[in-house]
């Protein structure tokens, strides 16, 4: 285990952060280089020339793909990282908690109600509604699951199963209502998959997620000192109720964008976030950006064996993800769970 | 919760086609020399085959499926095919239930089985399927002499869509059931087999699963000449031979020889006795030189008329 | 009325209620700079609670509770926490921090917006890590930790935020006797050396008539008797206050306070000893 010697230097914040943003492009480039399309990269060497397929696959496929992954990824990982300071509990993952479930939940019915279609710039509705649902299950959570004022594994796993059955019992509601086309949608939509998004659409997710994660970036000192427990942090000075407050929000925001747009992809927040604590240490100065790069690096690589393993059929990443965190989890539970607050 | 995710997914293409299965039940021995007198039917393809036969007044319940044929649409429901309403069915007095192979109606099937209403659960949605239970309805209602004839005429109507391409260049054909991402026809689904007798080949054949989702860049990669979306059952849905969201990948030359074509799943996606109809029509969007332009209402969704034969 | 300067905590008319329980009713209280005042009382006297109203982390509270001069409701929590420290009884670790983290945690009020601590905030930590003798610790984990060396690290902490005011909730319940005296030794000269005003809570009797200059006895939710320490803990008010037997008697070497709790079978023979004679006296020799 690489323990950290010192104190937290904006030194090494920047050396750790440039090493993950390496091995980010590391991943964004083998996300390129490999697909269920061939393309020979030789043709991109001075005198050769793709052909129309090749760009096609490449620039309108493959690239907004790849880059849409990484948005995701990130965020999600900060969403998990954001969730754990806040409720003190490493296991809590917006997909876990069930936030991912109530944002499922809301885009799902501003779906229904004909407010937008999934994706971007389908409009402001889905994500709205996305953002309103993970607000209103983490509400519920923080105010039904609580014990002592802090979270509890089992309050954990039993509103997260609570919001994420819930929000699967609503394709039965939707099977009677809804369009083949719309059908189609919600069902991919709820396993998780990283969407066709056009460049466009891709900046303006990728504004919205920088300016979140900078938001959340200003309290990073806070949520250090919350690992000491509301009252800890309270001691050394911190607004614990201003710094939950808009933790709430923007830890919405996060999944609640990521839900409206890819649907629930599970424990990315859970998997990136704990690897990334046994070898950095836990400061969420140095934790925040490292949990981003990560989380991108992460979702990149399990779109890329979503899209590999079972040419020219697909999975969707959802089910990788979980394939993966499922286990993890448990392993977690079983493991370090005493540690956490029973 | 994945597995119960992914069990909906099931649920849902089942939706779509209504059925899978294969129908092992031995022919029952009939209870008079004509059949059972009172039955129930879950699925329209069914139906279809029992109006052929003749006893299509014999049913007494149904599934929840559309208004067609029109003459049993007014009859009590007996619900869905995979959660089939056991009171309802013995109180209508069924002797039969005639339903496709469901795991989530399986028990329900064993109580209908002791209560001594039969189940027969047919495969109506593989294209062998369709003809094995022409056969098995026909031993069942005695009119075995009848289901030869309607067999036998929907394999000649085949074979004259199979011949008239016969030596033409195979199309690559794209047929898509969902879009974004792409669920297409996989082999083993009757679509696959209807391609292939309108002159085509299914670029998907090599899928695992009779549908199931493409990668965008498979379909890219392999070009296809023919798109047939069906991706959309509403009324205001993209309807006729044009590009439509098809046409960004304007390079596909399915989209450069304006061979993309936007349909209600009606049409092609429940098979049943219009099979021999379903396979004239996929070689009209394949081969148009061949077959002739599809008709305006080849388009739309089916609409049956009082008698109960599709327009 | 004292300056502040001179009394950096003040407490007037004092009552708190927590979910429409009376907790705390009419308390009066005072600590001079440079003084150690010990809180003693039995369990669910309210101590804790009285600690964390001062500590700003209670605001519903009625009456006057002044730090520095200043109503604890209105101050800034940031600003607060400059002045204030407090070692809470029961520490919350959720993450696996380093133990120099945690207390470099100490210096958090101290830094601005995102910045990293500074190589004196460094040295603050290590004097305060070398003072509880837990230098050789700083890299572990905390996880790692015994309760005790937690206890020591919490302390380290309060320390390295430098603060006017110490409270403190039953620092030494987890350590060995020779930590306690360590802890409370480095507690004095923060009172004598720095001038920090010291407020806390014990168990130990001994302790605080060893160590304290003023105690405050709190039974029934108000203060049952108040003053220096050689006045107050007495026969009379601690049998009265903890509702038990005790032998107090005089330490030969320092003249202070010796309490020492009896059993069950050693109040017998009290008891057996004494009926003859009937004395009476309070005060065994």
């Amino acid at each position: 285990m690489v323990h950290r010697t010192e104190r937290l230097t904006g030194r090494r914040v920047l050396i750790v952060t440039l090493l993950l943003a390496a091995l980010l492009a590391l991943c964004i480039g083998g996300g390129i280089a490999f697909g269920a399309g061939t393309v020979n990269f030789s043709s991109l060497l001075p005198g050769g020339s793709l052909t129309e397929v090749e760009h096609a696959i490449l620039l309108q496929v493959r690239l907004p793909r790849v880059l849409a992954a990484g948005l995701l990824g990130g965020a999600l990982a900060v969403a998990g990282v954001v969730f754990q300071a806040l409720l003190r509990n490493p296991l809590a993952d917006p997909y876990v908690l069930g936030v991912a479930g109530g944002a499922s939940i809301g885009g799902v019915v501003a779906l229904l109600l004909g407010l937008g279609s999934v994706g971007v710039m389908g409009g402001a509705a889905v994500p709205a509604f996305a953002f309103a649902g993970a607000l209103a299950a983490l509400l519920l959570i923080e105010s039904i699951a609580t014990v002592g004022g802090q979270l509890t594994v089992y309050s954990i796993l039993l509103t997260g199963a609570i919001f994420n059955s819930f929000a699967a019992a609503l394709i039965y509601f939707i099977q009677s209502v809804a369009s083949l086309q719309q059908l189609h949608e919600i069902v991919f939509y709820l396993m998780g998959r990283v969407p066709a998004l056009g460049y466009q659409e891709l900046a303006v997710l990728a504004l919205a997620i920088v300016i979140v994660d900078l938001a959340v970036y200003t309290m990073c000192r806070d949520y250090n000192a919350l690992s000491l427990g509301e009252e800890g942090a309270m001691l050394l000075g911190v607004d614990v109720g201003r710094t939950k407050r808009f933790t709430f929000v923007l830890g919405s925001l996060l999944t609640g964008l990521c839900v409206a747009v890819a649907g629930l992809i599970g424990f990315v927040g859970l998997v990136v976030p704990h690897m990334l604590r046994l070898v950095i240490g836990p400061d969420h100065r140095l934790l925040l950006p490292a949990a981003f790069l990560g989380g991108a690096s992460f979702l990149v690589l399990a779109d890329l064996a979503a899209r590999l393993l079972l040419v020219p059929n697909e999975l969707p990443v959802g089910v990788v993800t979980a394939l993966i965190g499922g286990p993890f989890f448990l392993y977690l539970l079983r493991t370090r769970g005493r540690n956490y607050a029973f | 919760m994945k597995g119960l995710r992914a069990k909906k997914v099931v649920f849902g293409v089942a939706w779509l086609v209504l059925a899978s299965a294969c129908s092992k039940t031995p022919p029952p021995p009939p209870d008079a020399d004509d059949g059972p007198r009172r039955v129930a039917v879950m699925a329209p393809a069914t139906a279809e085959i029992l109006d052929v036969l003749g006893v299509l007044d014999r049913v007494v319940g149904i599934g929840q499926f559309g208004p067609w044929p029109a003459s049993i649409a007014e009859l009590p429901e007996v619900g869905g095919y995979d959660s089939p309403n056991v009171e309802r069915l013995v109180i209508l007095g069924t002797d039969v239930v005639f339903t496709v192979k469901s795991e989530a109606a399986a028990p329900a099937h064993r109580r209908l089985n002791k209560l001594r209403v039969r189940v027969v659960e047919l495969d109506t949605s593989t294209y062998e399927g369709v003809f094995n239970s022409i056969k098995l309805l026909g031993d069942i209602f005695n009119r075995g002499k009848m289901a030869e004839k309607l067999a036998a005429r929907m394999r000649v109507e085949l074979q004259d869509v199979e011949r008239r391409v016969y030596g033409v260049p195979r199309r690559r054909v794209l047929f898509v059931i969902g879009r974004d991402p792409e669920f297409v026809a996989g082999p083993g689904s009757h679509l696959d087999r209807l391609i292939e007798i309108a002159g085509g080949v299914n670029i998907g054949q090599d899928l695992t699963a009779p549908y199931q989702q493409m990668s965008k860049e498979s379909i890219l990669e392999r070009q296809p000449e023919a798109i047939i979306d069906t991706s959309d059952n509403r009324a205001n849905s993209l309807r006729g031979r044009q590009p439509g969201a098809w046409g960004v990948w304007d390079f596909l030359p399915a989209v450069k020889n304006n061979r993309v074509y936007w349909i209600d799943p009606s049409q092609l996606v429940i098979p049943g006795i219009r099979l021999p109809h379903m396979a004239q029509l996929m070689g009209k969007l394949i081969h148009p030189e061949i077959f002739g332009e599809p008709d305006p209402s080849d388009y739309l969704a089916l609409e049956y008329d009082r008698d109960g034969a599709p327009n | 009325m004292p300056s502040s300067r001179d009394t950096p905590i003040q407490v007037a008319d004092l009552s708190f209620d927590y979910v429409g329980r009376t907790v705390l009713n009419d308390i009066r209280l005072s600590v001079g700079a440079g003084k150690i005042v010990g809180l003693l009382g039995p369990n669910g006297s309210g101590k804790s609670t009285l600690l964390k109203i001062i500590a700003g982390t209670l605001p519903g509270y009625r009456g006057s509770v002044q730090v520095a001069g200043v109503e604890v409701r209105s101050f800034a929590r940031g600003k607060l926490a400059r002045l204030v420290a407090m070692v809470q009884q029961e520490p919350e670790f959720s993450f696996n921090y380093s133990v120099l983290e945690i207390v470099l945690m100490g210096r958090h009020p101290h830094l601005a917006g995102l910045a990293f601590e500074s190589a004196a905030d460094v040295e603050i930590a290590h004097a305060a890590l070398d003072r509880c003798g837990i230098l050789a610790l700083g890299q572990r984990p905390i996880h790692e930790l015994s309760s005790g060396e937690r206890q020591r690290v919490v302390f380290a902490r309060a320390l390295a935020q430098e603060p006017m005011i110490l409270l403190l909730d039953e620092p030494a319940s987890f350590l060995d006797i020779r930590h306690q005296v360590e802890i409370f030794d480095i507690v004095r000269e923060l009172a004598e050396v720095q001038g920090c005003a010291v407020l806390t809570a014990v168990h130990d009797l001994n302790l605080a008539a060893e160590y304290f200059d003023q105690v405050y006895l709190l039974s029934d939710r108000t203060i049952a008797a108040c003053g220096s320490s050689g006045t107050v803990l007495n026969y009379a008010n601690l049998t009265r206050v903890f509702e038990t037997e005790l032998y107090v008697d005089t330490n030969a070497l320092t003249g202070k306070l010796l309490i020492v709790p009896l059993s069950g079978r050693s109040r017998r023979l009290l008891a057996e000893t004494r009926a003859p004679r009937r004395n009476g006296g309070h005060q065994d020799s």
